[in-house]
């Protein structure tokens, strides 16, 4: 029934593109040193860390490790362009090679899908907030790393794509189409754990 | 910019939405953001006094200047810090480091002070190669003085020091004896730089001395 109303889908989409706006554009130039950046960005960093997949254990290392890179390529950052998609560039060439050593020193075992979906038996509002995480990471294990990273950024992250490209240097196109990629295949695999669960 | 930008794309389901907000709601354990600073804090140390060590640990060790891995990101070997300690930190991050050197104090500067802090620390690596090939040459050991100047040379063909190591290479060429390479090499270096301080030292190094010819 048309009551004039927007469509939820339709405020949903333009809250989104709002929030995307806003982190774009918010250039934080109020720090003065990698402390600084530290102390705001450190739980950020974090949730940013364990959506693109590292495990839990090695999370500390990561997050360490990006701000120890972020400190020596700090001289080379515009001020003038938010922190945030930056840092977070960081923490996915971090994760990245992370990845790599791991493949190198034993070899990934498949995911722990056992963990997951015994919960998902009730409407998706009852899950709790850790159901919901066990889930979305095994839907997000469903991507190879550059799809997650781009799903990752743009839904989670809720970055646009122009400044997802100019974070991991890639064309706005690229983004683009790995984002469709990503979308289809985590709409798929949920569609898939709904129906047989 | 980003205006319209999801025009271009489906929207995610609502469920889908909801679901990738209630994920990853938990914050990090107690605890580990402090002892976090604490690392940062002894990794930046670490990776200050690097600067002025690596640099010849690797000559020392004969390490090419080469090992940066793509788009000059410094973090290979950084990884799988599990239990790290400062100086830990500072021997992995000695293993990577290469060109652009690190900005000697970067917490505090701006971008201009950045650009002054890199040339400093250029030029403080510069000195530290000739000081070590001094020092070589003080101890008689040309072959090492030449080995030093040979990465300086690699390293800064355009340095700001390159006088001077033209300068010691003569020196050493003299005292292994071969006086008409000492004089050769002088007669180029006067030619390239006919005003330089370096040729009162040149001149005295290319002098016959008794017992040589």
């Amino acid at each position: 029934m048309r009551d004039g109303s927007a469509p939820q889908a339709t405020i949903q989409r333009a809250k989104a593109t709002l929030v995307r706006a806003v982190n774009d554009r918010s250039a934080d130039a109020s720090w003065t040193s990698i402390e600084d950046i530290y102390e705001a960005e450190f739980e950020n960093l974090w949730r940013s860390l364990r959506r693109l997949g590292v495990p839990e254990p090695q999370l500390e290392d990561a997050v360490q490790e990006v701000f120890l890179v972020a400190h020596l390529r700090l001289h080379t950052f515009d001020r003038s362009r938010p922190l945030r998609p930056w840092l977070f560039g960081i923490a996915v060439r971090v994760v990245a090679e992370m990845r790599r050593r791991r493949r190198r020193d034993r070899p990934q075992g498949p995911a722990a899908e056992a963990l997951v979906l015994e919960a998902l038996v009730g409407p998706e509002e009852a899950l709790s907030a850790r159901q919901a995480q066990a889930l979305v990471d095994e839907a997000l294990g469903v991507l190879d790393f550059d799809q997650r990273t781009v799903m990752v950024m743009h839904d989670l992250e809720c970055l646009s794509a122009p400044t997802i490209a100019e974070a991991l240097s890639l064309s706005v196109n690229t983004v683009y189409s790995r984002l469709r990629i990503a979308r289809g295949k985590v709409t798929a695999f949920l569609r898939r754990k709904r129906e047989r669960p | 910019m980003s205006q319209g930008d999801d025009e271009e794309l489906e929207p995610l389901g609502p469920e889908v939405t909801a679901l990738l907000g209630a994920a990853y709601a938990s914050p990090p354990p107690a605890g580990v953001k402090d002892r976090g600073r604490s690392r940062l804090r002894a990794g930046i140390a670490a990776s200050a006094a690097i600067v002025a060590t690596a640099h010849s640990a690797r000559v020392a060790a004969g390490t090419p200047a080469t090992m940066v891995t793509a788009k000059g990101w410094l973090i290979a070997g950084t990884l799988s810090l599990g239990a790290a300690i400062a100086g830990g930190l500072a021997i992995h991050h000695a293993r990577v480091w290469v060109r652009p050197p690190a900005p000697l104090a970067p917490s505090n500067l701006g971008h201009d002070e950045h650009q002054v802090a890199a040339v400093a620390s250029t030029l403080a690596l510069e000195q530290a190669l000739l000081r070590e090939a001094r020092q070589a040459i003080a101890a008689a050991d040309l072959a090492a003085a030449n080995r030093l100047l040979d990465s300086h040379e690699q390293r800064f063909p355009q340095g700001a020091l390159t006088e001077e190591r033209e300068t010691l290479r003569i020196i050493i060429a003299a005292r292994a004896g071969n006086l008409a390479s000492a004089r050769a090499r002088a007669d180029v270096f006067r030619r390239r730089f006919p005003n330089s301080i370096q040729l009162p030292v040149i001149d005295h190094a290319t002098l016959p001395r008794p017992g040589r010819r």
